[in-house]
């Protein structure tokens, strides 16, 4: 038994499964093969788009996921929630776009831009369902957490991060939807270049480029929850049951 | 005897809906001695659950006085819930070794602690399995083995075996009482079987419901082991069934 050492986390129930998962990310590249082999761009610059895109993304989920969670766990409970919360409502309200032009004087049509647009949008769904699991902590846990007397790293290692990992990944799902949507409008908005923005953009007047270029984009995410995102959430409600 | 815990006039006024107040406990005083097995024992709604987490501290909100004897450090309380309150994901070691860890002790001793334990209940087969896999009565075995393994003082027990079957009750009971002769701790235990308090305890404190108050202290001197069939459990019986249901 080892508390410290990362356990080699199970998603996938079996080899099978990692196959057919592995399978459906490759649909979207072949697609996008294809696709660009059609209309004739260069494939190079429609992986180059979407990499980049896919990047900034990245980023600005992980630092949405971690100020997410820091935020999350300092404000669940006491006289801080009762306090912050509702503060919380209304920023999450607040209509991010409305400040584009602003952010935009500032940083131009940079990757910063779109990664500070990202960030606070995807940071909504993953604090709020971090908030609702944290709310389910049972009172049982927390008074069988409170004779064990935990030095503050281990109460945090041992149970707040696994009490708020359902959460995380619930959030993350409907957090990085939201993001690509906001992915791509930043993009086009701002108009930052390279980016699947700027693809879109580009081929505006191109109906056809248009609709094969969101059934490759859908393809896309569909593959990457496919494979990262239901399997996670299955074993995390699989850990969580009594 | 010395006193190992004492109650001073402990009231407990629960406020959870607006103005409603309701008295759980009023004007409890009492004494528990070092080494003793004492057993609160009331029907629902007695308060009885409430006093042993004021006892033990999980519960800080109250009036009156709780006294610790000033050998008694936070490790040294241990807790037996109902419900077994396992962390469904940490496996059976792990959640035995939790209560642990604030012992700051050699992670070879942890491991060898935890062994032990769960050798002593039977578990050793289940160390690595999930408290969901577990049945019931192997689920308060891996709480007790918790609660145990800290070596503790005192120990706090809410109704342990209430949600067990009558055979995995028993068997537990004796292997407790084994123990607790073996390693001489305090034990405070909640309950509301008049058999298993009259089994197991040195003393029964009998608590009436609205307001939670103690109706009498009862001494136990049937010499151990106890026949449950004896003419004098039975008067016993009796007589704490008159004061339960007056």
């Amino acid at each position: 038994m080892s508390f410290s050492k990362a356990k080699c986390v199970k998603i996938y129930k079996s080899r099978r499964h990692v196959l057919v998962t592995l399978l459906v990310i490759v649909i979207p590249f072949v697609f996008f093969l294809v696709f660009s082999r059609l209309v004739k761009i260069a494939t190079a610059s429609l992986f180059f788009d979407l990499a980049v895109s896919f990047w900034r993304l990245l980023v600005a989920y992980a630092i949405a996921a971690v100020i997410g969670w820091l935020l999350a766990t300092s404000f669940y409970h006491g006289k801080r929630a009762t306090l912050a919360l509702p503060i919380f409502d209304v920023l999450q309200s607040f209509p991010v776009f409305a400040a584009l032009p602003l952010v935009a004087l500032f940083w131009g049509p940079s990757s910063s831009t779109v990664i500070f647009f990202l960030v606070i949008t995807v940071i909504w769904p993953i604090f709020f369902s971090i908030l609702s699991s944290l709310k389910l902590i049972k009172h049982d846990w927390q008074e069988a957490v409170a004779i064990a007397g935990l030095p503050t790293f281990d109460y945090l290692q041992l149970f707040i991060l696994p009490v708020t990992i359902p959460g995380l990944i619930t959030g993350s799902i409907i957090g990085l939807g939201e993001g690509w949507e906001a992915l791509v409008a930043t993009e086009i908005i701002v108009g930052a270049k390279p980016g699947l923005g700027g693809f879109f953009a580009l081929f505006a007047h191109n109906i056809p480029i248009t609709v094969f270029g969101i059934i490759g984009f859908l393809i896309f995410i569909f593959s990457l929850n496919k494979l990262i995102w239901l399997p996670l959430l299955e074993w995390s409600h699989r850990t969580m049951e009594e | 005897m010395p006193a190992i815990l004492t109650l001073n006039k402990i009231s407990k006024t629960f406020t959870d809906k607006p103005g409603q107040a309701l008295l759980a406990l009023q004007h409890i005083t009492l004494d528990i001695y070092a080494g003793e097995f004492f057993v609160f024992l009331g029907p629902s709604g007695s308060g009885k659950s409430t006093l042993l987490r004021i006892m033990s501290g999980l519960e800080t909100a109250y009036e009156g006085r709780v006294v610790l004897d000033a050998v008694i450090w936070h490790v040294d309380i241990s807790f037996v819930f109902q419900q077994f309150a396992l962390l469904p994901w940490l496996t059976v070691e792990e959640n035995v070794g939790l209560w642990l860890i604030a012992q700051k002790i050699d992670q070879k001793v942890l491991h060898e602690r935890v062994a032990d334990e769960l050798k002593l209940f039977g578990l050793e087969k289940f160390a690595r399995s999930f408290p969901k896999e577990l049945s019931g009565g192997m689920r308060q075995r891996v709480g007790l083995a918790r609660a145990l393994v800290t070596q503790p003082k005192i120990l706090f027990m809410d109704e342990p075996f209430s949600e067990l079957d009558s055979f995995t009750a028993e068997e537990l009971r004796q292997e407790l009482l084994k123990i607790w002769i073996d390693r001489k701790m305090t034990i405070v235990m909640v309950s509301h079987n008049i058999e298993e308090a009259l089994e197991l305890a040195d003393r029964i404190a009998v608590l009436t419901p609205r307001p939670g108050r103690i109706e009498k202290i009862v001494d136990n001197p049937l010499s151990r082991p106890r026949h449950k069939r004896s003419v004098e459990f039975y008067q016993l019986y009796d007589q704490l069934y008159a004061l339960i249901k007056p």
